[in-house]
């Protein structure tokens, strides 16, 4: 059955769509990525660089569809410079010897075969390489030998598989079935060292099904939070394994696609002039949400590469678009707190820190007005996404639950209160301290700190109240405080913390927003 | 004889919108829960299951409904057709009509908010004395047996009984644990008072007065916190409460006390602010 899906998608992609599970079907079998070729940047006839175990160079060609003879006219002359043009890498020998291939998931035509062949015979002559060709069958049978071991065996498992893959891709991905879907293909038993490998290209491989579905319509915002979901759930496989040459390289090319997504949205949301979507006669019902969504986007964008000391070649125009929708995001629900927390870390980024303190604070006098008024239902927690309150409020369904009530806690007061209290503005907090004090926070902390799934199944949700009085002295010091048992997401990749923060806004903590600000303001600083 | 057996898709969370998946409930799918879910007979035909979970905390109260939810055991005859998707509208409804009989028979419960727990096994609060109290969540459940060899009728009928009777015996239950746990941290914060066998007075209710803290709204006005009486006790209550017309030292105890509370209230009030 799962035959059938990865034929009928890899029918049904582009070379693009098949890249990112090709690459990681090499990784998976002892290859080193090299040099994975941007596409739109300079064409070098090399779309993918490698080095097999036993030290030999490889050059890929990745095309998509049948190659016929009027195809092959056209891909001659740049197959002619995959055989030929040697490697330029810094970290390959100059005149290193390599086998270029021609990868592609459909066939080629008997007369394309004889030219390859006779070309060959010239290139072997000439270069002493030739071109070596890896079709549709080859590719197919690659995919699947790979995750043979790791696939959905349930039933069930691979019916929520078949839901995602065949889902609407212009509607928002689900990201508690696809969490669900990742957990699933992980093994009951502990993963040996020798497997682990395997493991995370079959987990890449089979979840890019799925996501190069989302990227073949262009809906580049859910295609970077399913790579977001997919990322976070490798790191959680990775957290037990120290050896890091043993997964970095698979996690190295996750996170490249996950910025190339990101980076693809970027561009159209800077594109787009009103940021309107579909059908635009009830675009104005939902705008707001989309707004928030797009401005949380564009800062995890900006915060991330900032905190990698690579800030974006367009920091200037996405900062401007920022700095003009802030003001239009709404929190909606503490799902959307995220987005203007860390609005108001890049206006304070770039010398707007006024303007960044009055972001947080509206934030929290949000949550105050809406949370710290018994009569109210206040803010839905970060558990309810954007079309479940939608749904609640433009269509009266029953979403939350009749008796439900979110005031007097809040999971994202804190975040804020230490964003401000971090950049020493304790008179705008001072004046609303008395209703600030009315709210408790809350966090969820797992049993296991490793398990930031999207659900977990043991951990307590932890509410605790403010001091009464608050001592400014004691709030500073617990907004700089270190995080007790750092994972590799808070330590080795906390530049991702900002993407986690707004595709699993219940994953913004307290303790994470601390370690990701701290940096932020160290990172400024230096 | 026929046999019955559970549909698969009953074991699985039901669907997000019935506030059933991972990420939308407070607990496991109840299947798991069950001792034998997979199949029966008709003579042991399993029971059909319905419970609520209880837990919670609350600013002003310790412990409180969390969520109450209705599960029925699906059961299929092997040839007879079914609407499923359907039916499940149908059951939501059902619930909110069992539910709304619970909240008539839980004049305090049902006036409590509830707060959702999405995931894990438990909660932390620190209460108003600052004591911290960690829970893991309780299940309450409560069978119905219906013999399979009643007809379609009487199925029906006792069915019917059986809902109203577990609805009355739930809310019971529910109302006996916010009790209990009123009743505990009572005793634990040290409000609780012991009235010893002798009767209800009004001396005796001042003085309970005098161990709790009573809020206040920006008029000065006092916000008495729910007072449950058993109705056997209202006309000695009433009787008690006259005495305020007649007794000037009553009253100004019951004055004094009001304005230390209304002293109380403002010092802690003083005290919600920011040190810098």
């Amino acid at each position: 059955m799962i035959e059938r899906v990865v034929e009928d998608w890899l029918h049904s992609v582009n070379e693009l769509g098949y890249e990112d599970a090709f690459a990681h079907a090499l990784l998976s079998e002892g290859h080193s990525i090299i040099h994975k070729q941007e596409h739109g940047s300079l064409e070098l006839g090399k779309d993918l660089i490698t080095r097999d175990k036993n030290g030999a160079y490889h050059c890929y060609q990745l095309k998509g569809g049948n190659i016929a003879q009027r195809k092959w006219e056209q891909l001659a002359g740049q197959i002619h410079s995959t055989v030929t043009s040697p490697i330029v890498h810094p970290n390959v020998p100059v005149g290193a010897q390599f086998i270029p291939h021609l990868v592609t998931n459909g066939t080629i035509s008997d007369p394309v075969r004889l030219d390859i062949f006779a070309r060959n015979l010239v290139w072997k002559e000439q270069y002493g390489r030739e071109l070596h060709l890896i079709l549709y069958d080859q590719l197919l049978e690659m995919f699947l030998r790979l995750q043979s071991s790791f696939l959905p065996t349930r039933p069930r498992d691979f019916q929520l598989f078949l839901t995602l893959y065949l889902a609407d891709k212009r509607e928002p991905l689900k990201g508690v079935q696809f969490s669900q879907f990742l957990i699933s293909m992980l093994p009951e038993h502990e993963v040996a060292q020798a497997e682990l490998g395997r493991l995370l290209a079959a987990m890449t491989i089979v979840a890019d099904y799925v996501i190069s579905e989302y990227e073949k319509v262009s809906n580049f915002f859910m295609a970077a939070k399913a790579w977001s979901l997919l990322l976070f759930h490798l790191l959680r496989v990775c957290e037990d394994y120290s050896e890091v040459k043993d997964w970095i390289p698979a996690v190295s090319l996750v996170i490249e696609s996950l910025e190339k997504c990101v980076g693809k949205a970027t561009e159209e949301v800077l594109q787009s002039t009103n940021w309107m979507e579909g059908n635009i006669f009830v675009d104005e019902s939902v705008w707001s949400y989309r707004c928030s969504a797009l401005v949380g986007l564009l800062s995890a964008s900006m915060i991330s590469h900032r905190i990698k000391n690579t800030p974006l070649g367009n920091e200037d125009e996405v900062y401007l678009r920022i700095g003009k929708h802030v003001s239009d995001v709404r929190l909606w629900g503490e799902a959307e707190a995220p987005s203007l927390f860390l609005a108001a870390q890049c206006l304070c980024l770039r010398g707007a820190e006024w303007a960044g303190i009055q972001t947080a604070l509206r934030a929290v006098e949000t949550i105050v007005e809406e949370n710290g008024n018994k009569r109210k239902v206040g803010l839905p927690d970060p558990y309810y996404e954007a079309e479940e309150i939608m749904r609640w409020k433009l269509l009266n369904e029953d979403v939350i639950g009749e008796k439900v009530s979110f005031s007097g806690r809040s999971f994202t007061i804190r975040q804020f209160v230490e964003l401000i209290v971090r950049r020493n503005w304790p008179n705008n907090l001072r004046k609303r301290w008395y209703r600030i004090s009315e709210i408790d926070y809350v966090e969820f902390s797992p049993e296991n700190a490793k398990d930031f799934y999207w659900w977990c199944r043991k951990g307590l949700t932890v509410a605790r109240r403010w001091p009464h009085p608050q001592s400014w002295l004691s709030l500073v010091n617990e907004s700089l405080a270190a995080p007790e048992n750092a994972l590799l997401i808070d330590t080795r990749f906390i530049y991702l913390l900002p993407y986690l923060f707004i595709f699993m806004p219940h994953r913004f903590t307290p303790g994470r927003a601390r370690l990701l600000d701290v940096k932020l303001l160290l990172t400024s600083e230096s | 004889m026929r046999h019955f057996r559970r549909i698969a898709g009953a074991e699985p969370p039901l669907p997000e919108s019935e506030g059933n998946g991972p990420g939308r409930i407070h607990t496991r799918p109840w299947a798991t829960r069950v001792s034998n879910p997979l199949s029966a007979t008709l003579p042991d035909l399993p029971p059909i299951l319905c419970h609520a979970l209880i837990n919670g905390e609350h600013p002003a109260l310790p412990i409180f409904l969390v969520g109450c939810r209705w599960d029925s055991a699906i059961l299929q005859a092997t040839m007879l057709p079914d609407f499923p998707a359907l039916k499940a509208q149908l059951a939501r409804e059902h619930c909110r009509k069992i539910e709304a009989d619970m909240d008539a028979q839980m004049p305090i419960v049902s006036k409590i908010r509830s707060v959702r727990f999405h995931e894990g096994n438990g909660f932390s609060l620190e209460r108003h004395d600052g004591v911290i109290e960690t829970q893991e969540f309780q299940d309450v459940k409560k069978p119905v047996q219906v013999s399979a060899r009643l007809e379609f009728s009487e199925t029906v009928e006792e069915l019917k009984q059986q809902v109203k009777n577990v609805a009355s015996d739930m809310a019971a239950h529910l109302e006996t644990m916010l009790f209990q746990t009123l009743e505990r941290t009572s005793k634990e914060v040290g409000n609780a008072m012991d009235m010893k066998g002798q009767p209800f007075t009004l001396e005796s209710y001042l003085d309970m007065l005098e161990k709790i803290d009573i809020e206040f709204d920006s008029f000065g006005m006092p916000e008495f916190p729910t007072q449950v009486i058993h109705p056997s006790m209202g006309p000695t209550v009433r009787a008690e409460f006259e005495r305020f017309k007649t007794s000037s030292v009553l009253r100004d105890r019951a004055e004094f006390i009001m304005q230390r509370k209304r002293k109380d209230w403002h010092d802690r009030e003083s005290r919600r602010r920011l040190v810098t």
